[in-house]
């Protein structure tokens, strides 16, 4: 195996393959495609957060100019499902069903009409006459938790296709637990304990694309999806599934998309433009606009996460508890997981032998949670990286070097890894690879951490602090989701590689390119990149659980290595040498006795056509046995304004081990770009809702979101190490920079006034408040 | 809303006829960025007036004279002494739309969140208005008949607005409070002081965003008329008045941390007024 | 339908419009597609044009505002036989990532600098706040600007 520093393509930072095209305005996106005669869909939503739909009327409706076509439940199949994107048997409740006789939020569907022009789509939305029958809603943890709580999935024919724990006349999606060691005696051990709650509000991903789909049939009635999705054949399966058609009668193509950030981890649109295309043989078109995206797009679930910590005067911990009620909104999909990874991706970072972990996913009649960059992880990172800051001024330790002290470290083990699965048992792991300490040292000199001051050292209106926060996440969900490849060689000693993986703007296609070139000794310009095409392209579970490179880049890798046999097996006897006297080096095969050698393209020709012919080609797959955790050490500066509690950010740094870095360039980009959504996290992006539970800012100028001009100071800083399990070294990027700004600016706000807050987002008033409290 | 039909004018005039002829559907459109919040379901006939020669800023002896058709970008990088608008423009919305949102449609249709109506207001700004006539208007006669979200100059156009040169003993005071630089405001306050030896001798203040439309704070205006013009007097003002103002918190906010805020950012920007002021206008 | 006309990338064009239809829903109708949408209300900038010299959301523009002047998409780029100095630099920095911001960031950044080829860099912030990318953090959008304006400050040597 090559190290790092002889690799001529892996660690580079090459240009993304699509980069150009993309700058040019090429017409790239599902909406750029869309053939002419499609029709539009529009969809009439739910104005009640819980109601039965006593009768709908759609005869004016369907008279109106242009209509085509309408759906509601009396017209397509009633058949459970789940939309959440994730292996099968997923361990979600099929809950869900295209139309339903009753609605659970504000923003659930209740009836589609697909028009020649969207404004006749809408103006036969108007003509929609649908009688509702109000239920009592439910808001609230407590509340649905309660006995006698209005029931939100009460139909007869949900279930779950894996046992999990689901209890829906409680309102219980799922629930999850760990227990380690002795919980309660580790708090007795204790020299202190402490006990915390903290809550984290709805979010939405924001992606600049929104979703979008349209389908038509081809000339032998098989029905063509393009949409904007992460997860293709998790799609075609349950598209398949609602309309009632096998799987070959759908084909699901994903063009480029403009982000997903987890929201298209869904089905969310694709199975009412598959039976509008169905029922009228026309294309048909559908894009949410952007306050549909907030109502009735996926979101983050908002905790309730209340946190125990008991530790000893020397540091070590002595146990730590995690209670966590997680909001999954009106339908169940990603509620289990989500909850699972809040504990997955959090407690095996510390050394701590008591652990209780109890975690609940509950329906509220509110809009629906789904899979969002760092998936639970982020909210819990909240509540226990502001309690080691805690714990760190009680024991009079530095809280950089209290987290030194407690971290994992590599060789070792947790638990938590075998213990918590995503619905299947866990998977154990050693850490392999963990630069974490160096991510800190690096970090902290950046940030000028040795210049820290005690908030109780400041004064003035204006007033500033640091504050630090540590992380782990995943790579993949080992021995549930796998990745695969092909790739075929070319007359010019180019190839396809075509792979199911998703590239969401992540860059995906490119970095799996440098890991096929880096295995094949050619360059990323050698290759013809295809990705995502159910028909077309091999499997691969999608764009979650910071997979791609880990699991689908090692399946590319594999798939390379075929193609590298098949190469030398030619090479040797175009070269009449035996295949252990030759190797690949720069796109050519040559002699190791450097006598000869023979380019990749005589190769290519001279195999199809000229003697003992044959495609050089291979397609190989991958499934993970671990999911060796990226690494990262947060660092920011803030100024607060003590009179009105407004926080500025002046400087965030982000030091990240992701193991190699197969293209170092992209890997900042990933940090940094995951940081500053943390920091709009923290402080400015919240879901408002009004007594009826109906979301009050669904449009950017009411739902925060930063510009570059918000943009503070950032450093990211990639620091290297090397998991042997992963393709040249390497681990995931994607979310864990998400999960830092939310404790590092709660820290830093104690840093600066002495207040500790416990409600994100960090408003200006929260902040205020959490001021006064100080003063008190 | 939605347009059925347009039509160009070049004139003041042609503007004005066309007005006339399409009643209650006529819409003055400008940089027409209002359009998007008005929800009606009406028809209207838009009148684009954005080649009407009623744009740009000159100086005049103690004024400004800014054609109603400016960009809010052209308030940004205009340089000349005396001239605090940029203040304002810096924090407007975002560039796409300071490049055809016009300080006239700004003040045409008022929105809780519109900037310039409220600086207007602290500047005393004064309004050129043609109908069948031309005349001269205060702002805050205008707004004393306009309401929110209504068209202010019905059947009129807006052609010219006059703002004080601020020489030196002059000062003006913006803030803007909101979560990120493109956000909506939530309280937005402007200060105009004016001061003779060492004593406030003119001072106004106004107040939006948390209140349904903007208003003079004229109480806390009479706390600091004739006082010394430095922290003493700003750190004595009485607010006692402002329980008299019907607040609408906004974003979720209490009406406690409201009225707390607007008090915070009332002496915010009365300093910072003075601050000019004293400094000899700079 | 009514008939407006327009130099569009340096072309006189005459089109049929609705009169209540934005300029953005008629350039992509017209096979304009580089130009692309995402929130429909001024905030998102990936609607970005260029009309007279200025950068303008052209979802905020109805189509018959355009009648007489020079709208500039990002299509006009392509009659070049290179890229666009600041597509390269943006490719160069890493700042493409799903790309959809793209096109209307190569815009907004092509008309300051047009304006002013050496903005400095809390200039450069203010200039570009109307586009937002959610995938970047805007920091090596931020530094490819930074370089053209480093670049022409040092080519007016």
């Amino acid at each position: 195996m090559k190290s790092v520093e002889k690799m001529k393509v892996v660690n580079k930072s090459v240009k993304k393959i699509d980069a150009l095209a993309l700058s040019q305005g090429k017409h790239l996106f599902t909406g750029d495609l869309t053939p002419p005669n499609a029709l539009y869909i529009k969809m009439l939503w739910s104005p009640h957060p819980h109601a039965k739909i006593k009768s709908i009327d759609l005869s004016d409706a369907e008279k109106m100019p242009g209509v085509k076509c309408v759906l509601y439940h009396g017209n397509v199949p009633r058949i459970p499902h789940c939309t959440a994107g994730q292996g099968y048997p997923e361990p979600s409740p099929y809950d869900t069903f295209m139309f339903d006789t009753k609605v659970r939020f504000v923003g659930d569907r209740v009836a589609a009409v697909a028009a020649e022009t969207a404004e006749q789509a809408i103006d036969a939305l108007d003509a929609i006459k649908v009688e509702y029958e109000l239920l009592t809603p439910v808001f609230d943890y407590d509340e649905a938790l309660k006995e006698g709580a209005p029931i939100i999935h009460d139909e007869k024919d949900a279930f779950v296709p894996i046992p999990i724990p689901f209890e829906p006349q409680k309102n219980i999606v799922a629930k999850v637990g760990m227990k380690v060691g002795d919980f309660e005696k580790g708090m007795n051990e204790a020299d202190y304990t402490f006990e915390q709650t903290f809550e984290t509000s709805y979010a939405q991903h924001c992606p600049m694309e929104g979703y979008i789909s349209w389908a038509q049939l081809d000339p032998y009635g098989r029905i063509i999806i393009t949409t904007s999705t992460q997860v293709p054949f998790h799609t075609r399966r349950i598209v398949a599934r609602t309309l009632d058609i096998p799987v070959q009668k759908l084909r699901v193509i994903k063009p480029r998309i403009g982000g997903g950030f987890g929201c298209k981890q869904e089905m969310l649109l694709e199975d009412v433009v598959a039976m509008v295309t169905l029922r009228t043989k026309r294309p048909a078109f559908w894009a949410l606009t952007r306050d549909e995206v907030f109502r009735s797009g996926r979101t983050r679930h908002p905790m309730r996460i209340k946190v125990q910590f008991g530790v000893k005067k020397n540091g070590d911990l002595s146990a730590l508890g995690l209670d966590i009620i997680n909001n999954t909104g009106a339908y169940g999909g990603h509620g289990l997981t989500v909850m699972s990874c809040a504990g997955s991706r959090v407690i095996p970072l510390y050394h701590v032998e008591n652990i209780n972990f109890d975690a609940k996913s509950i329906y509220t009649n509110l809009p629906v949670c789904g899979a969002y960059r760092g998936f639970g992880a982020t909210q819990a990172y909240f509540a226990v990286e502001s309690m080691l800051d805690v714990m760190a001024e009680k024991i009079n330790m530095d809280p950089l070097e209290f987290r030194k002290r407690i971290h994992i470290l590599t060789g070792e083990s947790h638990p938590a890894f075998e213990a918590l699965g995503e619905g299947k048992p866990g998977t154990p792991m050693n850490i392999g690879s963990c630069s974490l300490d160096e991510c800190i040292n690096k970090g902290a000199n950046e940030i000028g951490w040795n210049k820290r001051t005690p908030h109780t050292a400041k004064s003035g209106r204006y007033r500033r602090g640091l504050g630090m926060s540590i992380h782990m996440q995943g790579s993949s969900v080992p021995e549930i989701d796998m990745g695969a490849a092909s790739i075929k060689m070319n007359d010019d000693g180019s190839f396809n590689l075509l792979v199911g993986a998703t590239d969401l703007g992540t860059g995906s296609d490119t970095v799996l390119a440098q890991i096929a070139a880096e295995e094949l000794e050619t360059t990323v310009d050698k290759f013809i990149v295809y990705s995502s095409d159910t028909d077309m392209t091999p499997f691969d579970v999608g764009a979650y659980a910071s997979s791609t490179t880990y699991l689908s880049g090692e399946a590319v890798r594999k798939t390379a290595e075929k193609v590298k046999k098949q190469i030398l097996k030619v090479g040797a006897e175009l070269l009449h040498k035996k295949i252990e006297e030759v190797d690949v080096c720069d796109a050519h095969v040559v002699a190791l006795d450097g006598s000869s050698k023979v380019s990749y393209q005589d190769i290519a020709l001279y195999s199809l056509y000229e003697n003992n012919q044959f495609q050089i080609a291979a397609i190989d797959s991958h499934i993970t046995h671990k999911s060796p955790p990226p690494f990262a050490a947060h660092f920011v500066e803030i100024e607060v304004d003590t009179e009105t509690g407004k926080i500025k950010v002046l400087k965030y740094v982000a030091a990240v081990d992701c193991g190699t870095a197969i293209n170092p360039q992209l890997c900042e980009g990933q940090t940094e770009g995951a940081l500053l959504n943390g920091i709009s996290y923290a402080l400015t992006e919240e879901y408002r809702f009004d007594a009826n539970g109906r979301m009050t800012n669904p449009s950017f100028s009411s739902y925060n979101i930063f510009s570059m001009r918000d943009k503070p100071e950032i450093k990211s800083i990639i620091v290297p190490s090397y998991e042997e399990t992963g393709p040249f070294g390497a681990k995931s990027v994607s979310e864990i920079s998400i999960n830092g700004a939310m404790p590092a600016i709660a820290n830093a706000l104690y840093n600066a006034t002495g207040a500790r807050i416990y409600k994100a987002p960090f408003t200006q008033e929260r902040v205020w408040r959490a001021i006064q409290e100080t003063k008190k | 809303m939605r347009i059925k039909d347009f039509v160009f004018a070049r004139k003041v005039s042609e503007a004005y006829s066309h007005l006339k002829e399409n009643g209650e559907s006529a819409y003055l459109l400008a940089g027409g960025t209002s359009t998007f919040f008005v929800k009606s379901k009406t028809q209207k006939v838009a009148i684009d007036i954005s080649r009407l020669p009623i744009k740009g800023i000159s100086k005049k002896r103690k004024t400004f004279k800014i054609g109603a058709l400016t960009t809010i970008d052209e308030i940004l990088n205009y340089k000349e002494s005396g001239w605090v608008l940029n203040k304002v423009a810096l924090r407007f919305v975002n560039q796409q739309m300071r490049n055809i949102s016009t300080i006239g449609g700004n003040i045409s249709r008022v929105f809780y969140w519109s900037d310039f109506p409220v600086v207007l207001l602290a500047l005393d700004g004064k309004l050129k208005i043609t109908d069948s006539k031309t005349r001269n208007v205060n702002i805050s006669e205008t707004f004393k008949t306009m309401s929110a979200h209504k068209d202010a100059f019905k059947n009129s156009i807006l052609e010219f607005i006059e703002i004080p040169q601020l020489v030196s003993d002059m000062g003006f005071g913006y803030s803007k409070e909101r979560r990120t630089s493109g956000a909506f405001s939530s309280a937005t306050t402007a200060a105009f002081v004016k001061i003779n030896k060492g004593m406030i001798k003119d001072a106004r203040l106004a107040l939006g965003a948390v209140v349904p439309f903007p208003v003079r704070l004229f109480d806390i205006e009479k706390e600091l008329m004739g006082k010394q013009a430095d922290i003493s007097t700003v750190e004595k003002i009485n607010y006692d008045s402002l329980d008299k103002i019907k607040f609408v918190p906004r974003e979720n906010m209490t009406l406690d941390y409201c009225r707390h805020l607007i008090k915070v950012k009332i002496k915010d920007v009365i300093c910072e007024a003075l601050n000019q002021a004293i400094g000899g206008g700079k | 339908m009514k008939k407006i006309s327009f130099l569009l990338n340096g072309e006189k064009k005459e089109f049929e419009i609705d009169p209540n239809e934005r300029l953005l829903g008629l350039l992509r109708r017209n096979g304009y597609k580089g130009t692309k949408y995402g929130c429909l209300e001024g905030a998102c900038g990936t609607c970005t044009v260029i009309m007279d010299g200025k950068a303008v959301d052209s979802c905020m523009v109805f189509a018959f505002q355009a009648e007489g002047r020079e709208i500039t998409t990002i299509e006009s780029l392509d009659k070049e036989n290179e890229p666009h100095e600041i597509q390269k630099a943006l490719i160069e920095e890493g700042a493409v990532q799903c790309g959809y911001c793209t096109p209307g960031i190569v815009l907004s950044a092509k008309a300051m600098f047009d304006e002013n080829p050496t903005p400095d860099d809390e200039t450069i912030k203010i200039q570009m706040d109307g586009n937002f990318c959610r995938c970047t953090g805007y920091e090596k959008i931020w530094s490819a600007m930074k370089k053209i304006s480093a670049k022409h400050r040092g080519d007016k040597k």
